[in-house]
């Protein structure tokens, strides 16, 4: 029988298994193989590709590497936005393996932030559990965290241990007794049809009335024309979180407690339904 | 302790279980183990309620004890669980009849008992619940028999207001399914998965019951219950929220469990997986997992008030970064107030960890630079000596990864002895002596090396001798390892067995009385009339035993006459009261007096030492080099135990050990000697008077002729150590002075300048750096004494330093940085003294360091202060 804490194990163990493929224009010394690997959709791509780096770098010329960048289909891939996320938005319904080409050269500084060391991806997901922390509880909870648990949420991450990240991750998920959730969810909705980014309003998990607020309520209020029904009935878009499709009456507070990425933020994609 | 308890039942492997009389809990004897049959502490099982916020539902009786217990039941919990709700539905609670609702208490015969499979599990809740009959869910129909029993019997007593004759009620009724149930509860039965349920019911008028209430039981058994005795048990703690769901087997199933939008999300998930990876399980995993090296229970002393050991899990974790660097963390995870607290250490900011003397535990501190400026280690005790040398050997190792640190220690190490007499080594680095930025000292990393010894020395060529508390006499065979650091960490061919021997001294104390004289019967507050030196703690020849499991007696208890104040001719020594300074002859106002006894024991254990016969000594020094250097003979100068001098001949670096000793002509015995860079020897005797050697050289080892020195005015000088041209000695008041006025053509110089007070040992090295024992230091939670300092600001302009820096501490004995000839960068010379006090210690004294004035600064001294019995002791 499975429980909500299975549903915390499966998110953070969750893997995508992807193929990295050399863009054909990159110098080598010979024929470059891709590399098969399994990603981590919590994580982020330019912390988990060390692998792919130094196999690609083995048939190049030390002065052609410079810093890697990943494309898919012609999209740049933001390093900063988690990788379940950027399977979900551009590669949800492909044939698996996810093939991402690597590039080495021209990088496009238009579309990707610089990711020099892992110290710049810590910097990010901490900025990130603040946010959250804001929005959840006035920050209260992180400021009183000292430094060791900062650090231990980001070796957690990076190190893929579940059990050290939640020892301090449940702090931050939960509220006092006398409210029924937190402050406001922190989440983001993504698009790739929109210009902007994404979306991310102040949303409370619970009514006026006392009610949990629904996925549903959620979309209806930030996001509208993600849930409208095509004239037919037909939906016209998937709702996507960690590559499964909750029903809109899921209520945001448990999504926020379970499925929320380890940064505490609901990345939520909204997708053309597939045609087939 | 608890109180009393009502009964007590002994189950598999001798665990104990108990029923409380005043609060009829159900208690568990928690650390019941083959060394400690008797246990530690009583702890009350403590479970979840209906109403609380926890998804545990108190109701599902047996699949709720699931919650709480470890990991090694939980798979025969499904079990139980499957059967169980083969015959139950969905319950709730049990509902109470009406009739006995204003019945405050219902005491309901529990029985944890073993357990059988099949439709036994029914029939043992059976036993367990209190089944009153109407509303009685389907899951205690099988017990229907029993129950509704219980029921009728129930319903035939008068609604009482008297908890008591209700539960003789219940009591009895036990009685009879008792004797009906031997079979399962005595026998276990070979197939069955050995695990226990404890029986809960909950009752649906919550009115009547405070939320603290549980269930009042009146007999337990714990005969099918096994737990293995080093297993951390989660029984005793209730979890709530999604803390529950994180950490607890939770098998609610209530309503909100059961909505569609959830049922939605486990489906999905599951279906991810599968897409995912199923057909992927061979790519390889973008992240390496993290290793758990070693998980156990160990105990803690508590850094807050009151302080006291307590029960800890701990547990060492190693993970390979990305860059192939491996971190490892020490995760210590308490229960503080029932809530789970932990403390972690990364492993490479560890300074060092030391074994310390307790008598009732095997235990030892672990220091990183933070808690050495504190003297507040992390103590953990294990349960044996031999667990507490497998956590040690192991984070030893761990420590020495994390720092690249394998190996011999090289012949610039420094080399410390504690109280204890274990042998530590650092490495230093070139900016431990690199004026005017020192390192502090408390970021030393310290490795043990197997032995026992009182004290070392060394040269920076590598030539290093030990000497025992017996006064044997060792060299260094350039090895690492030993005692209980075995495997890769120890080298193989060139650790031998060593072994040493201290004295374990108690007194027997008398106070006279006019009419027997003096006799063993004392005043109400005086001490024990067998006691330790203190007085303080009762130590009998009976009960006095060796240091540690590690040391056996090799003789009987003796009288010791050696004592220092003298003794008369049967070894009593007086003094007017028990804390006062005592004599060796009888005077009328003596009212109290004590002799000496001590007790040889051996400790037999392995390290690189060679035995280095015949001569038993009590004081060696090595000529300390420059790197430059490459003498072909090593000097080398010895003082007997007897008090002869000596010097030791054809020592090289092939030969540490020498060849022969060559006696040196003195007219008293001796105590100490140094021998300088540029061969000048200083040494000092047992009366506390100081010579110098004139005209050692290699041609002539053993010089022509003693100078006798004055000593400081009043003092009597202990110790002296000479480094490149530096001669610094300490006197049996534990003042540090400071031989003024040596030059070539004299080099005895002209006088003594009083440097600190507060000193044990001084250990001068060849860049003439000056490193002390000290005695009293401040911690933040009090003095602890033998502490490991490092006096900075010393220059050639300034020999005498300007003040302190704090090391590794107390506990500690001896100190040796003469090996240590790593050349500082040439630094800038033209710093002001006054810029050094401004960076001086802030517990130095007022007086200040102007330029022509050397500063006399003193290590911490608060006499009033009272030793911390918690510190490190020696």
């Amino acid at each position: 029988m499975t429980d909500d804490k299975d549903v915390l194990r499966d998110v953070w163990f969750g893997r995508i298994p992807t193929c990295f493929t050399l863009y054909q224009d990159e110098i080598t010394e010979r024929e470059a193989e891709p590399y098969y690997l399994l990603l981590p959709r919590i994580s982020y791509l330019t912390l988990v590709t060390d692998k792919v780096k130094k196999h690609f770098q083995k048939v190049m010329r030390q002065e052609d590497v410079t810093e890697i960048w990943f494309e898919y289909e012609g999209t740049p891939l933001k390093w900063h936005f988690p990788i379940g996320l950027l399977f979900d938005l551009h590669a949800s319904n492909t044939a698996l393996p996810w093939n991402i080409t690597v590039h080495f050269k021209n990088f496009p500084e238009k579309d990707l932030l610089h990711c020099p060391s892992k110290d710049v991806i810590e910097a990010h997901f901490m900025a990130c559990v603040k946010e959250a922390d804001a929005l959840k509880h006035k920050s209260q909870v992180i400021n009183e965290m000292q430094k060791k648990d900062h650090k231990q949420l980001w070796m957690g991450l990076q190190n893929d241990k579940f059990d050290q990240f939640w020892a301090i991750n449940r702090k931050l998920m939960e509220y006092p007794p006398e409210d029924s959730g937190f402050r406001y969810i922190p989440f983001r909705i993504y698009q790739v049809t929109t210009e902007r980014p994404f979306i991310q309003k102040l949303f409370r998990p619970v009514a006026a009335n006392g009610q949990l607020n629904t996925l549903g309520d959620l979309l209806k209020e930030v996001c509208p024309s993600a849930v409208t029904p095509e004239v037919d009935g037909e939906k016209k878009n998937q709702v996507m979180v960690h590559g499964i499709e909750p029903l809109l009456e899921t209520p945001v507070q448990w999504l926020s407690e379970h499925m929320s990425y380890p940064d505490n933020f609901l990345h939520i994609s909204i997708i053309p339904q597939p045609t087939d | 302790m608890v109180g009393e308890m009502m009964m007590v039942n002994v189950g598999l492997n001798d665990q104990v279980w108990g029923i409380g009389s005043e609060d009829r809990a159900v208690y568990f004897r928690q650390g019941v183990t083959p060394s400690e049959l008797s246990g530690k502490t009583w702890k009350a099982i403590v479970s979840a309620r209906d109403s609380d916020r926890s998804q545990t539902g108190s109701s599902t009786s047996l699949l709720s004890a699931g919650c709480f217990f470890s990991d090694d039941v939980r798979e025969q919990m499904n079990l139980i669980a499957q059967s169980d709700t083969d015959t139950s539905s969905d319950t709730e609670s049990l509902q109470v009849h009406p009739d006995l609702a204003d019945m405050p208490l219902l005491g309901a015969p529990a029985s944890v008992n073993g357990n059988n499979v099949g439709s036994q599990p029914a029939e043992a809740s059976a036993n367990v619940a209190v089944a009153p009959q109407d509303s009685a869910p389907e899951e205690a129909s099988p017990a229907s028999g029993s129950g509704e029993k219980a029921g009728a019997e129930k319903s035939e007593s008068p609604a009482d207001q008297d908890p008591h004759p209700a539960e003789l009620q219940w009591t009895n009724i036990d009685l009879k399914e008792a004797h009906k149930k031997p079979p399962f509860s005595t026998s276990p039965f070979p197939e069955t998965p050995i695990q226990s349920s404890l029986g809960m019911f909950s009752v649906g008028d919550e009115e009547h019951y405070g939320a603290d209430e549980h269930p009042l039981w009146a007999w337990v058994s714990g005969g099918g219950c096994l737990v293995d005795s080093h297993s951390s048990l989660k029984w005793f703690t209730l979890q709530s929220g999604l803390l529950c769901s994180v950490q607890s087997l939770s098998l609610s199933i209530s309503p909100a469990q059961t909505a569609a939008w959830r049922k939605q999300i486990f489906q999905q998930l599951s279906e991810r997986t599968k897409r995912e990876l199923e057909n992927f399980r061979h790519y390889e995993q973008a992240i390496e997992q993290s290793v758990w090296v070693k998980t156990g229970t160990l105990q803690w002393w508590r850094s807050w008030k009151p302080h006291k050991w307590t029960d800890v899990r701990v547990a060492l974790e190693q993970f390979t970064g990305n860059d192939g660097m491996r971190d490892s963390i020490l995760f210590i995870y308490y229960l503080h107030h029932e809530e789970k607290k932990y403390i972690h250490v990364f492993l490479n900011e560890v300074t060092i960890l030391v074994e310390v003397l307790n008598d009732a535990k095997h235990s030892f501190a672990l220091y990183t630079p933070e808690k050495t400026k504190q003297r507040w280690p992390i103590r953990l005790a294990a349960a044996t000596e031999q667990e507490m040398h497998d956590w040690l050997a192991l984070l030893s190792m761990s420590c020495c990864e994390s720092r690249r640190i394998q190996g011999p220690p090289s012949h610039q190490a420094i080399w410390s002895v504690t109280c204890k007499g274990d042998v530590f080594v650092s490495e230093p680095g070139p900016e431990l002596e690199a004026a005017p930025h020192l390192m502090p000292c408390d970021q030393m990393f310290w490795r043990q090396i197997g032995g026992h010894l009182r004290l070392i020395e060394c040269n920076s060529h590598g030539i290093v001798w030990g000497i025992g508390y017996d006064h044997t006499a060792w060299v260094y065979t350039g090895g690492y390892g030993g005692g209980f650091i075995q495997g890769l960490a120890s080298s193989a061919d060139n650790i031998y067995m060593q072994s040493d021997v201290k004295c374990v001294y108690i007194y027997e104390n008398q106070r006279w009385n006019p009419v027997t004289g003096y006799s063993s019967r004392g005043l109400p507050t005086d001490r024990y009339m067998w006691s330790d030196a203190s007085g303080l703690q009762e130590c009998t020849k009976v009960n006095t035993k060796p240091p540690s499991p590690q040391w056996s007696w090799v003789s009987d208890w003796y009288i010791d006459f050696n004592i220092s104040g003298g003794t008369d001719r049967e070894g009593w020594q007086y003094a007017a009261d028990f804390p006062a300074s005592y004599h060796g002859h009888k005077t009328m106002k003596d009212f109290v007096r004590r002799r000496r006894w001590a007790r040889k024991c051996k400790i037999i254990t392995n390290g690189p030492w060679l035995e280095v016969p015949p001569i038993t000594l009590w004081d060696i020094t090595i000529i300390p080099s420059s790197a430059a250097d490459q003498e072909e003979l090593i000097a080398l100068w010895a003082v007997s135990d007897k008090g002869d001098v000596l010097c030791r001949l054809g020592v090289t670096q092939q030969n540490p050990a020498g060849t022969s000793w060559l006696h040196v002509g003195t007219d008293q015995p001796f105590m100490s000697v140094s021998i300088g860079a540029f061969h000048q020897v200083w040494a000092v005797a047992r009366d506390g008077s100081t010579f110098y050697r004139g005209s050692v050289s290699p041609k002539k080892p053993a010089g022509d002729c003693w100078y006798h020195i004055p000593s400081p005015p009043k003092q009597k000088l202990k110790q002296v150590s000479v480094g490149r041209t530096s001669v610094l000695a300490v006197d049996k008041n534990g003042n540090l002075w400071y031989r003024q006025g040596i030059t070539p053509s004299y080099p005895q110089g002209s006088q003594w300048d009083h440097v600190s007070n507060n000193i044990r040992k001084v250990s001068v090295g060849p860049l003439d750096q000056v490193w002390v024992i000290a005695d009293k230091v401040q911690g933040s939670h009090s003095l602890s004494c033998g502490t490991v300092c490092h006096r900075t600001g010393v220059q050639p302009l300034e020999p005498k330093g300007i003040s302190w820096d704090y090391g590794i501490g107390g506990g500690w004995e001896h100190i040796t940085v003469r090996g240590n000839a790593t050349e500082a960068p040439k630094a800038a010379l033209h710093e002001t003294s006054e810029e050094h006090s401004a960076k001086s210690a802030h517990l130095e004294d007022g007086e200040n360091g102007g330029k022509g004035n050397h500063s006399k600064t003193t290590l911490m001294v608060n006499e009033g202060q009272e030793l911390d019995r918690n510190t490190v002791n020696c």
